[in-house]
C-alpha cells in the first residue's frame, strides 16, 4: 500500500514538474512575442505621442482605430495616457472618446470582472471624464471595495460637484464603521473638490459625532481657505480635544492673525495635544504678540508642547530666538532653559554668540555656565526636576500647573551634547 | 535489545514519512494560496497608480531607519539610494552603532553633515546617543551616532528620533526601488486602521548592475552560491511569506524592509535588544499584544519585489546567516512558547507557531535524522532497496517541485529576469538545489538548533559582506 501510495505520488510529482518546466518555457516564449509585437505596434504610433505632446490635432483618427484589448489598442492607449501630461491633452481626451476607449472603461465598469471593473474606474478618473460621473456615483454603492475605492478616487479628479454629497454620506458612514472604505482616500477625494466643497462640510461641522467633526476640519485645513475661519475659531470650544486640536491646526494653517486671541487661550487648553497645535499655529501666524504666552508656553509639563512652543518663538523671526537666547540666560527653570538652547542650536544661533557670552560673562552673571545642567548623563528627569527652584505659583492652567511629571514611564530626556564635555 | 532498535528505526521510518507528507501537504496548501494571493495582487497591481494622485497630506510621513554597524563600504551610495524614492513625505534616519571603520566620517564627508546638538528622548530606553548630523542641502537626511549596542537598540533609537507615524527598517547593504515606499504603503493607506506592518519582498542582487546606490538592470549572478540564493529567495518569499500572509499568520517580515505603525511598536516597548533576530521577535511580540488587547489587525505581505540585497558569496559566511536565522527562531518561538496551541492567541497560537516550530524550526532536524535513520534501516535490510530508492527519488522529486512552482510564479507574475536564458538557468538550479544544497543548510539549521538547546553562548554572527561595486556587475568570485 505504501509503495503504491509512493509510486503513485512520484508519479504525480514528475507531471507537475514536466508541466511547470513546460509552463515556464511556454510562458516565457509566449510573453517575449507578445511584447515584441506590441513594441512593433508602439513604434508604429509613436508619431501619436509626438503630435501630442506638440499639441498639433490628429487627422489620422482611423489609423488609431483598433479591437479592444488587441497589441495596437494597448499601444495608442498607453500614448493617449502619456498624452495627458502634454500640451495635447484635450486632444487626447478627444481620442479617448472617439476611438471608444471612453465607451470601453464604462462598459467594464458594468460588466467587468472586480479587477476590471476597478481599472476602468481608475481609467476615467485619469482621464477626467464627465460623462463618467453617474457611473462612479452608482459604483459608490457597490460590492466591490477596489470598484468603490477608485471611484471615489476618480470622483475626486474628476471634480463633479454633484459627487460631494455622497461622497460626505460615505465618509460619514466609514468613520461609523458602517462602510469599509479608506478614510484617506476618501479625505483626498474631497480635498481634490477645493474650495467648492466648503459649504456641504461646514454644515457637518455640527454633526454629533466628534469623528466627523475633526475629519470634516482636518479637510477644511487642507482646503485653506479663509472662509472657514471663524468655524474653525468657533471649534476651538467644542468639547472634543480631538476637534479642538484640529482647528487649532487649522487656523495655523490660514495664517490670520485674528485668531491669535482665540489660540493664545488655548494654549491653556487642558489636553496637550491642543496646546501643541496652538502653539505650532501661533509659530506659522508669526506675529509678535505671542511671544510672551509662548515664553510661559516653554515650562509647559509636556515636551512635546515645549519643543512645539520653542519652534514656534525660532518661526516667528529674530525677536523670536532674542526671546530663547533670553530664556536660555535668565531663566531657572532647566527644562525651559534646554528647551530654548535646543531651539537656537538647531537655527544655528547658539554657536554664533556662544564665544560672546562666555568673553562677556553674561552667563556667569545670571550664576550659570554655557553646559550648566544641559543634558548630564544619565541624569532622569525626575531626580532633575528637584533641583529646579523657581516658584511659579499654583496657576491652574494644564501649561503651568504640573510642571515635570506628566510623562511616559521610564522616559528619559538627555542631551547629545553631554557625550562632548 | 536487538528487536527493540529493529522496532524503534521502523517507528522512526513511520513517523518520518507521516511527517514528511504532513509538512509538505501545509507547503502544498501555502502554494495554492500565495497563487490565489499573488493572482490578485497582481490584478490590483496596475491600479495601483492612483496612490500618485492622492493628496499628499493623506499620504502618512514615513521615517526611513537604516542602522548601520561597519557599514563603509556600501553606506554613501545605500544612504544616496534612499533620497530618491518616490513617496510625498519621508525622512531618512542613519544610526550608526559604534562603528569601528570609517562609515560615519565616510557618511560626514559624503553628505557634508554638520554636528548638531538635540535633545534626545528616550520614550524606549537605549544605549548612548553620541551626536547628530545633519546639512540643510539633504533636509530628508539625519545621521545619529551611537555607542554598539546592536541593531536592534540602533533601531530604537531610530524609533525615538522618528517624527513620522510610520517607520520602516531598511539594512545598510539593501537596495531600495524608486517605488519601494510607495507599494509598502499602499495596504496601509487602503486600511489604515487595520494594517498595523507591511513587510516587502526582498530579491538577490548579486550579479546585478548597480549603478549610484539604483540597481539599473537585474542580471543573474555566475557564481552558483548566488544562484541557489536567488531560487531559494524565489520560494521562500513567493509562496512560503505569501501563503502565510494570506492566513494573516506573517510571523517573519524581513527587517530589511519592512515599515511598521510607530506607535504599535511603542506600545510594545520597540525592538527587543538581546534577540538574535529582531525582525521576527517583534513580529511574534506584536501578533501577542494586539490578540490580547482584542484589536483587530494585520502584517500584510506585499509581494512586490523593490528591495534588494547582497546575499553571502562564500559557504562560511552563508553558514552563520542561516545559523543566525534558525537560532532566531528557535529564540523567538522558546519566548513565546506560552502561545504555542494556545486558542487565546487564535490562529497564530494555533497554526502560525506550531508551523514555525514543527516545520522551519524541527524540520531540518527531522530531515537530517531521516536521511540517517532511512539509511540505516536500509543497511539493517528494514526497508528493501526499492523502498529506499523510491523514498529518495520522492523526496528529491517533491523538492524540485515546489523549487519549479515557485519560478513558475516568478514567470506568472514578476519575470524580473528578461531572457529566457535567465529562465533557463533559474529552472537548472532550481533542480540543482535539491542534490546538496538544502542537504548542507539542513545539516547547519540543524547544528544551530543544537547550539541553542545545548550551548550558552549565543552571541550575533557577524555576516561580511563586500558591497556593491559602482556601475559595474556586482560578481565577486566565491
Amino acid at each position: 500500500m505504501t509503495y503504491l501510495l509512493i509510486q503513485l505520488i512520484i508519479w504525480a510529482v514528475s507531471v507537475l514538474i514536466l508541466t511547470a518546466l513546460v509552463a515556464v518555457v511556454a510562458r516565457r516564449i509566449f510573453m517575449g512575442r507578445k511584447y515584441a509585437i506590441l513594441d512593433r505596434e508602439k513604434e508604429r504610433h509613436s508619431g501619436l505621442l509626438i503630435a501630442l505632446s506638440s499639441g498639433a490635432k490628429i487627422e489620422s483618427e482611423k489609423a488609431l482605430t483598433a479591437r479592444p484589448g488587441s497589441p495596437s489598442w494597448s499601444a495608442v492607449e498607453e500614448f493617449l495616457f502619456k498624452g495627458l501630461d502634454t500640451p495635447g491633452r484635450e486632444e487626447a481626451i478627444r481620442l479617448f472618446d472617439e476611438l471608444g476607449y471612453t465607451r470601453h472603461y464604462l462598459e467594464r465598469i458594468r460588466k467587468g470582472n472586480r479587477w476590471d471593473q476597478a481599472l476602468a474606474a481608475e481609467k476615467l478618473g485619469r482621464i477626467r471624464c464627465q460623462r463618467a460621473v453617474p457611473h462612479l456615483i452608482e459604483a459608490l454603492s457597490s460590492a466591490n471595495k477596489d470598484l468603490k475605492l477608485m471611484a471615489i478616487n476618480s470622483l475626486g479628479s474628476i471634480g463633479d460637484e454633484a459627487a460631494i454629497p455622497h461622497l460626505i454620506s460615505i465618509l460619514k458612514r466609514s468613520l461609523k464603521d458602517e462602510e469599509e472604505v479608506s478614510t484617506r482616500v476618501l479625505k483626498s477625494a474631497l480635498i481634490s473638490f477645493g474650495p467648492a466643497v466648503l459649504r456641504d462640510l461646514l454644515s457637518e461641522l455640527d454633526n454629533d459625532d466628534w469623528r466627523v467633526r475633526a475629519t470634516v476640519l482636518e479637510i477644511l485645513c487642507e482646503i485653506n481657505d479663509m472662509a472657514a475661519l471663524s468655524e474653525f475659531t468657533r471649534k476651538l470650544r467644542d468639547d472634543e480635544q480631538e476637534v479642538r486640536a484640529k482647528a487649532a491646526k487649522g487656523l495655523g494653517r490660514l495664517g490670520s492673525p485674528d485668531a491669535i486671541p482665540a489660540l493664545l487661550h488655548s494654549l491653556d487648553d487642558q489636553d496637550w495635544v491642543v496646546r501643541l497645535h496652538s502653539a505650532r499655529a501661533l509659530g506659522l501666524i508669526g506675529d509678535e504678540k505671542a511671544l510672551r504666552a509662548l515664553k510661559e508656553t516653554l515650562c509647559d509639563r509636556n515636551w512635546q508642547v515645549r519643543a512645539a512652543a520653542s519652534e514656534a518663538m525660532a518661526g516667528i523671526g529674530a525677536s523670536g530666538c532674542l526671546e530663547l537666547l533670553r530664556v536660555y540666560i535668565e531663566e531657572s527653570d532647566q527644562y525651559a532653559r534646554e528647551q530654548a538652547l535646543d531651539e537656537l542650536l538647531r537655527a544655528d544661533i547658539y554657536s554664533r554668540v556662544a564665544g560672546l557670552l562666555e568673553r562677556e560673562d553674561i552667563l556667569k552673571d545670571h550664576g550659570k555656565t554655557a553646559d550648566m545642567g544641559i543634558g548630564e548623563e544619565g541624569q532622569t528627569l525626575s531626580s532633575r526636576s528637584q533641583a529646579c527652584s523657581r516658584p511659579w505659583g499654583q496657576i491652574s492652567s494644564g501649561r503651568r500647573s504640573h510642571r515635570y511629571p506628566a510623562r511616559g514611564p521610564g522616559t528619559k530626556m538627555r542631551s547629545s551634547r553631554s557625550a562632548n564635555h | 535489545m536487538e528487536i527493540l532498535s529493529l522496532k524503534l528505526i521502523t517507528w522512526f521510518n513511520h513517523l518520518v514519512l507521516a511527517y514528511y507528507f504532513a509538512a509538505n501537504g501545509i507547503y502544498l496548501l501555502l502554494l495554492v494560496l500565495a497563487a490565489a494571493f499573488i493572482a490578485t495582487h497582481l490584478s490590483r497591481l496596475e491600479y495601483g497608480r492612483y496612490q500618485n494622485s492622492i493628496h499628499p497630506s493623506v499620504a502618512p510621513p514615513v521615517s526611513l531607519i537604516m542602522a548601520a554597524f561597519n557599514e563603509e563600504t556600501n553606506i554613501v551610495e545605500s544612504v544616496r539610494s534612499l533620497q530618491h524614492l518616490g513617496y510625498p513625505d519621508y525622512e531618512v534616519i542613519v544610526v550608526n552603532d559604534g562603528s569601528t571603520d570609517s562609515t560615519l566620517q565616510r557618511l560626514m564627508d559624503g553628505f557634508s553633515l554638520k554636528r548638531v546638538n538635540v535633545i534626545y528622548r528616550d520614550a524606549i530606553s537605549t544605549g548612548r546617543v553620541r551626536g547628530f548630523y545633519v546639512n540643510p542641502d539633504f533636509p530628508k537626511l539625519i545621521v545619529v551616532d551611537k555607542d554598539h549596542g546592536g541593531k536592534a537598540d540602533s533601531l530604537n533609537v531610530g524609533i525615538n528620533v522618528s517624527r513620522a507615524p510610520y517607520f520602516c527598517s531598511v539594512d545598510a547593504d539593501s537596495i531600495l526601488e524608486d517605488s519601494a515606499i510607495t507599494r509598502l504603503m499602499r495596504p496601509i493607506i487602503e486600511e489604515p486602521e487595520l494594517v498595523k506592518a507591511t513587510g516587502g519582498i526582498v530579491r538577490v542582487a548579486n550579479g546585478s548592475v548597480v549603478k549610484g546606490g539604483r540597481l539599473v538592470r537585474v542580471e543573474l549572478p555566475r557564481d552558483s552560491l548566488s544562484m541557489l540564493q536567488i531560487v531559494e529567495y524565489i520560494r521562500s518569499f513567493l509562496f512560503g511569506r505569501a501563503g502565510l500572509s494570506q492566513l494573516n499568520s506573517l510571523l517573519i517580515i524581513s527587517g530589511t524592509f519592512s515599515m511598521f505603525h510607530k506607535k504599535t511598536v511603542q506600545a510594545v516597548g520597540g525592538y527587543m535588544s538581546n534577540t538574535v533576530t529582531e525582525d521576527m521577535e517583534l513580529v511574534v511580540r506584536l501578533h501577542k499584544y494586539l490578540r490580547e488587547k482584542k484589536i483587530k489587525y494585520r502584517i500584510n505581505f506585499v509581494p512586490d519585489p523593490i528591495c534588494w540585497t547582497e546575499a553571502p558569496r562564500d559557504l562560511r559566511m552563508l553558514k552563520r546567516q542561516r545559523s543566525r536565522w534558525h537560532l532566531g527562531l528557535a529564540e523567538s518561538i522558546y519566548i513565546y512558547r506560552k502561545m504555542l496551541f494556545n486558542p487565546r492567541y487564535g490562529r497564530i497560537g494555533l497554526f502560525a507557531l506550531p508551523y514555525q516550530l514543527m516545520i522551519e524550526l524541527l524540520g531540518p532536524g527531522v530531515e537530517i535524522t531521516g536521511y540517517f535513520v532511512v539509511s540505516l534501516s536500509f543497511f539493517f535490510g528494514i526497508v528493501d532497496k526499492y523502498f529506499f530508492l523510491l523514498f529518495i527519488i520522492m523526496a528529491v522529486l517533491i523538492g524540485i517541485f515546489f523549487s519549479m512552482a515557485a519560478i513558475l510564479l516568478e514567470e506568472l507574475s514578476y519575470r524580473r529576469y528578461r531572457g529566457l536564458k535567465d529562465v533557463l538557468k533559474l529552472l537548472f538550479f532550481g533542480v540543482v538545489e535539491n542534490f546538496g544544497y538544502r542537504q548542507l543548510l539542513a545539516l547547519w539549521r540543524t547544528q544551530a538548533l543544537f547550539k541553542f538547546l545545548f550551548s550558552k553562548k549565543k552571541k550575533w554572527e557577524f555576516v561580511k559582506k563586500s558591497g556593491f561595486t559602482n556601475e559595474e556587475r556586482n560578481d565577486r568570485a566565491v
